[in-house]
């Protein structure tokens, strides 16, 4: 292979050494590791050394530029005012002046009397004053923002006498506008505040001067609100009102002169471009002149109502804002834990009462409305308190419950209502009784169509039962209490008609078993919950007597217990949500009392949605009446935040 | 160069401001000269002209050393700048004009510059050619600009165009008897005059702005479009640094502290913090005016190096905190500054509650915030974002330390939705002479050329031609 110094060999050039040095590195010593070697080796640095090489020197063999101190005129004067520059030296002596070019004016369109008196006659106007009006625009190139300054009809002489100077061309405004009193020169240091003055009203530069913030920020019109207010004025203002003159100055606002000059030129464009081969130029030039006086007057009035908020105003905005923004981010996660709170009530079912013998027994009683065995056990539920279940959140969970699966919380406390409602069998009863009739249903079903599915395979031993249960369940799937109180007249042939769903069989053990061991399990993480929750009822671990009917009513108070475990949780969650929420509510200090009938409103609303747990709620009584006030409570929980919602 | 659009004409810019003069050439970044607009007039019998010039060298030496470096200095600046050979050769002195320094005028004489007027002369009133803004003393006037063109530019005043700056609510009348004095007395070739508040949005690079400038006499606020003063939304008072001074003079007074100038300090020995000054004083009776002016140097003295603005709002227990400055007076009394030091600025932003003994047209002055606010809310709602965009901060008095974040502060808490940008030049060159400044970017500007106005329009039209083009 040919190194460069085959090359140098070839051309008969010496080798160079360095080259050589480079393709040649020591050898890596035993005994060392490579990379070690890489590091304190005798090797070649791995950073390019590079000679520092100095910038060229000035190329002095290029000749200097010869510059020149010489006079120029301006071709943009009309006077030949001679300065002096330097200048490189010119080849050309007749080279135009450097920034001649930029001279620019604007193009205005121009009207003469004729077709003043003609076409452009407005009664708001004269002649003179229209012209006037054409002059400043010529004077300042249409810069509204000066024009509207310096714009005071009649003006001052010395006013007229520049503009006309100034606009030497134009028509020229009629000799008999009249002068006004005062003289620059008498005015005194502070005139010039009252110049504004008489521009645009004393009252203004009174109100701004002297005008308090606060006071001026709340209306449109600042100037007239705090000329009003008692605010001492300053001594710009109290000056400005001694000079002012005395004569009112007509005041013009920026969309009337705006309104005029566009209206002028589009009506002059109209009449100067008839042609129709200029159709389209002119069409485009007309838009281009387009105002709309009203919708400019409308638009600075909205804008001044926006750059006056309060910082509390433009807080609640921003705060409402975010609020609107964290809503559509966690409406999915929102409906997710929804869900997920649906799927915990309604695996209840899982845990539901064992055997369809007892599930039957159990909906038997209750519409029996007999004391029956359930209501042995039912007692301890009289008493269950679980620590800070009382608190209102607490049955925010529930209600959470109670919006779709209340069917769940009923079964097993339909029982009681046979016991406490004695003969009444209320709907809701019934409805417990029907899920108490099929409990076994597990399948998560969308809420809707959970409980038609519960109860549509009816044991025959129930079939009054589970016809009146079909009826209260399928309603308060409706959520409509007033349903529920339909009362078990004429089953629902809707859920009649449902496919009877794949029954869960209980699996058989094969062989001899203990009924203790059929227990349902409880998670583990709960366990020592339920298990303290079982305490506090004064109940053993386990039931002494396991019979069939004991298994099972104990199997429904594990499940209740847990399910109530996890309502709990949930509650607190809300609550700790619904704090937050009203916090943030209170802080925004709108209307709380509006928001807070809003926040009952949607707790009714809540309640009356949620059928089941309304009724359970009427039906047990004092059980769980906890419950019944979570329903509202929970469904409460996105009142304010839909309420905010719609607001916004 | 014609990317920048420069095209350099010599000319020259003036800016009498309140306080100080500043003078120089079109194009550079400092002006030359800077000394006090004040002016020094002695009432004397025509002949008695003897003598003066013994007391004067006497004088100087009493000058305390800082005013003298300050002067001497200014005058090596000037000498070197020239010798330099920038892009003006020096100039001869006009050949009819006589450098201004004792001119004898009337039956009087005039003193101009830093070194002439703190000199102590037992008759010597000092007087300030301007007042709000205004030209009050057009003699004055006309020693300061015979000061600035001969003694301090050295230049021949028929060879350059000259451009000066003025305030916004300036009147026609001033205007023209300016441009008789440009034209008739120095025969300039070519004559502008410039709104200072303009001048310094454009040394700011804006030509939109809502100009605050906070100098010795008055505070102004001064919106600008496109280069045009807004004649509406303009909005001063007379608070500026002089009010300030005074106020530290009744301070002391109060804490029963005699300020004494230097130029009645024979002898002095230090003090322990806050005893009474042990000092030997001269017999040099002086003129109120002059004393007063002398007093007031100090003041300002110890106003600049010892006062601070609360950064946001004044909270006295946060205040009481923060570091004391010590000062020691010219007689040597000193002390440890503590609250003191935050209070007197104070008054630009609350005078309501700050300044103490208010005559009745102090009494009505506002916070600086709301000037700025009023002046903004007085003009067109579409521009008023890009007023609050652009709050160009100018003037000698906004120098203290905090102020313009404390005036950022304030701007953000007044209730508006608008967007506050401040632009507050951290040079104090930059900031003392934003108006001089702009005049000499404009003035070597090659647009520029074409609004002059040439002694031949002059000529044609009278000192009227003023108002018609500079607008
Ligand atoms: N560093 C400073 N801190 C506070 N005030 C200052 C400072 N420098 C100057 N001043 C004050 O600014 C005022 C002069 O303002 P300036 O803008 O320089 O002059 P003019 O009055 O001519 O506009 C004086 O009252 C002076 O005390
Ligand atoms: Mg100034």
């Amino acid at each position: 292979m040919a190194t460069g110094n085959d090359v140098r060999e070839i051309f008969q050039l010496k080798a160079s050494d360095q080259v050589r040095r480079v393709q040649k590195p020591e050898r890596k010593p035993d005994g060392i590791s490579r990379e070690l070697y890489g590091l304190i080796g005798n090797n070649v640095s791995t950073v390019a050394f590079n000679n520092p090489t100095y910038k060229p020197k000035l190329n002095v063999s290029k000749k200097a530029v010869n510059w020149t101190w010489r006079p120029f005129v301006n071709p943009s004067r009309d006077d030949d005012l001679v300065l002096q520059h330097w200048e490189k030296t010119r080849t050309d002596p007749n080279e135009e002046y450097r920034f001649y070019k930029f001279n620019k004016s604007i193009n205005l369109i121009s009207f003469s009397p004729e077709e003043y008196t003609s076409h452009l006659k407005d009664p708001d106007w004269t002649m003179e004053e229209t012209s006037y009006l054409w002059d400043l625009c010529r004077r300042f190139d249409l810069r509204w923002v000066v024009i509207q300054d310096r714009y005071e009809w009649p003006p001052q002489e010395a006013d007229r006498l520049a503009l006309q100077y100034y606009n030497g061309n134009n028509l020229v405004i009629s000799e008999n506008a009249p002068n006004v009193t005062k003289k620059e020169g008498e005015d005194t240091p502070m005139k010039d505040a009252s110049a504004a003055a008489s521009g645009s009203g004393e009252s203004f530069v009174q109100a701004t001067l002297g005008g308090d913030t606060s006071t001026s920020t709340g209306a449109t019109n600042a100037a007239t609100a705090t000329a009003s207010g008692s605010n001492p004025p300053t001594a710009a203002a109290s000056t400005s009102k001694a000079v002012v003159s005395n004569t009112p100055a007509k005041t013009r606002s920026m969309e009337d002169l705006k309104h005029r000059y566009y209206t002028i030129s589009r009506i002059l464009t109209k009449i100067r471009m008839g042609d129709a081969s200029q159709a389209v130029e002119k069409a485009q030039l007309l838009s281009s002149m387009a105002y709309d006086k009203n919708r400019e007057i409308e638009r600075k009035k909205n804008l001044e109502i926006l750059n006056t908020r309060t910082p509390e105003q433009i807080e609640e905005e921003e705060a409402l804002y975010l609020e609107a923004r964290r809503i559509d981010q966690n409406e999915k996660k929102i409906t997710r834990e929804r869900e997920n709170l649906l799927r915990l009530l309604n695996t209840r079912d899982i845990y539901g009462p064992g055997g369809p013998t007892s599930a039957g027994l159990a909906g038997q009683v209750g519409v029996a409305g007999g004391g029956g065995p359930g209501t042995g056990i039912i007692i301890p539920s009289n008493s269950i308190t679980i620590p800070s279940s009382s608190s209102p959140s607490a049955s925010g969970a529930a209600g959470g419950a109670g919006g779709s699966g209340h069917s769940s919380a009923n079964g097993p406390l339909s029982p009681s209502v046979g016991k406490g409602g004695a003969g009444t069998a209320t709907p809701g009863g019934a409805s417990g009784a029907a899920s108490g009739t099929t409990p076994k249903k597990r399948k998560k079903a969308p809420k809707g169509s959970v409980q038609a599915d519960d109860s549509a395979p009816p044991t025959p031993t129930t079939a009054t039962s589970g016809a009146n249960a079909l009826k209260g369940s399928s309603s308060s799937n409706h959520r409509r209490p007033s349903n529920a109180s339909d009362g078990p007249g004429g089953p629902s042939s809707a859920s009649a008609i449902l496919p009877p769903p794949a029954a869960k069989k209980e699996k058989l053990t094969p062989g001899a078993y203990l009924r203790s061991q059929k227990m349902t399990p409880i998670v583990s993480t709960k366990q020592q919950r339920v298990q303290s929750a079982l305490v506090t009822l004064g109940l053993p671990f386990k039931p002494a007597m396991p019979t069939a009917t004991v298994m099972a009513k104990w199997d429904q108070v594990q499940s209740n217990i847990v399910t109530l475990l996890d309502i709990k949780k949930q509650a607190d969650k809300l609550e700790s949500d619904l704090k937050v929420v009203k916090m943030r509510r209170g802080s925004l200090g709108s209307g709380s009392s509006g928001s807070s009938s809003s926040l009952t409103g949607s707790a009714a609303s809540g309640a009356g949605g949620a059928t089941g747990g309304a009724s359970l709620g009427s039906s047990v009584d004092g059980n769980f009446g906890v419950k019944r006030e979570g329903t509202g409570d929970e469904s409460g929980t996105p009142g304010p935040v839909k309420k905010k919602k719609r607001k916004d | 160069m014609g990317t920048y659009g420069g095209d350099e004409v010599a000319a020259l810019v003036l800016s009498v401001g309140h306080t100080w003069t500043q003078a120089g050439y079109a194009g550079e970044d400092t002006p030359k000269s800077i000394f006090p607009t004040s002016v020094g007039w002695v009432d004397l019998p025509a002949e008695a002209d003897q003598g003066d010039d013994a007391d004067n060298s006497e004088d100087t030496q009493m000058q305390d050393v800082t005013q003298d470096g300050a002067s001497a200095s200014d005058s090596n600046h000037i000498g070197k700048k020239d010798a330099d050979g920038g892009d003006v050769a020096p100039q001869p002195v006009g050949a009819g004009l006589v450098p201004s320094k004792k001119k004898v005028t009337k039956r009087g004489k005039y003193y101009v510059g830093d070194g002439e007027i703190s000199c102590w002369r037992p008759d010597m009133e000092i007087k300030s050619p301007m007042k709000d803004g205004l030209v009050e003393d057009w003699d004055a006037l006309e020693q300061i600009w015979d000061h600035a063109f001969l003694k301090r530019l050295r230049c021949d005043p028929t060879e350059h165009p000259l451009i000066i700056t003025e305030s916004a609510w300036n009147t026609r009348e001033i205007r023209e008897k300016l441009t008789e004095l440009a034209f008739e007395k120095y025969n300039f070739p070519a004559f502008f005059v410039a709104k200072d508040a303009v001048m310094t949005a454009f040394a700011a690079g804006r030509p939109h702005a809502l100009v605050v400038d906070s100098g010795g006499d008055m505070t102004s606020v001064v919106p600008v479009y496109d280069g045009y003063v807004l004649r509406k939304g303009i909005m001063r008072q007379s608070l500026g640094g002089d009010v300030l001074s005074d106020q530290v003079l009744q301070q002391f007074k109060a804490s029963d502290v005699e300020v004494t100038p230097q130029y009645l300090i024979a002898k002095k020995s230090p003090v322990v913090v806050g005893q009474k000054p042990n000092v030997v004083l001269r017999d040099r009776p002086a003129t109120p005016s002059f004393h007063k002016m002398m007093q007031m140097r100090v003041l300002h003295d110890f106003k600049e190096s010892v006062c601070q603005v609360a950064e946001s709002t004044y909270n006295e227990q946060n205040i009481s905190t923060r570091p004391q400055k010590p000062y020691e007076l010219p007689d040597g009394y000193n002390f440890n500054f503590g609250t003191e030091r935050f209070k007197v600025p104070e008054i630009m932003f609350n005078p309501k509650e700050f300044l103490k003994n208010p005559t009745p047209e102090q009494e009505n002055f506002v916070g600086l915030p709301k000037l700025i606010f009023n002046s903004a809310q007085s003009c067109d709602i579409d521009f008023r974002p890009t007023l609050f965009g652009n709050v160009v901060l100018t003037g000698g008095n906004t120098l203290f330390p905090g102020f313009a974040d404390r005036l950022h502060w304030e701007l953000n808490s007044i209730p508006h939705s608008y967007k506050v940008k401040l632009h507050a030049p951290g040079n104090t060159v930059e900031r003392k002479c934003g108006s001089w400044l702009g005049g000499s970017i404009m003035a070597s500007l090659g647009t520029f050329h074409q609004l002059w106005i040439s002694r031949k329009e002059y000529d044609e039209s009278g000192s009227n031609i003023v108002n018609k083009k500079c607008v």
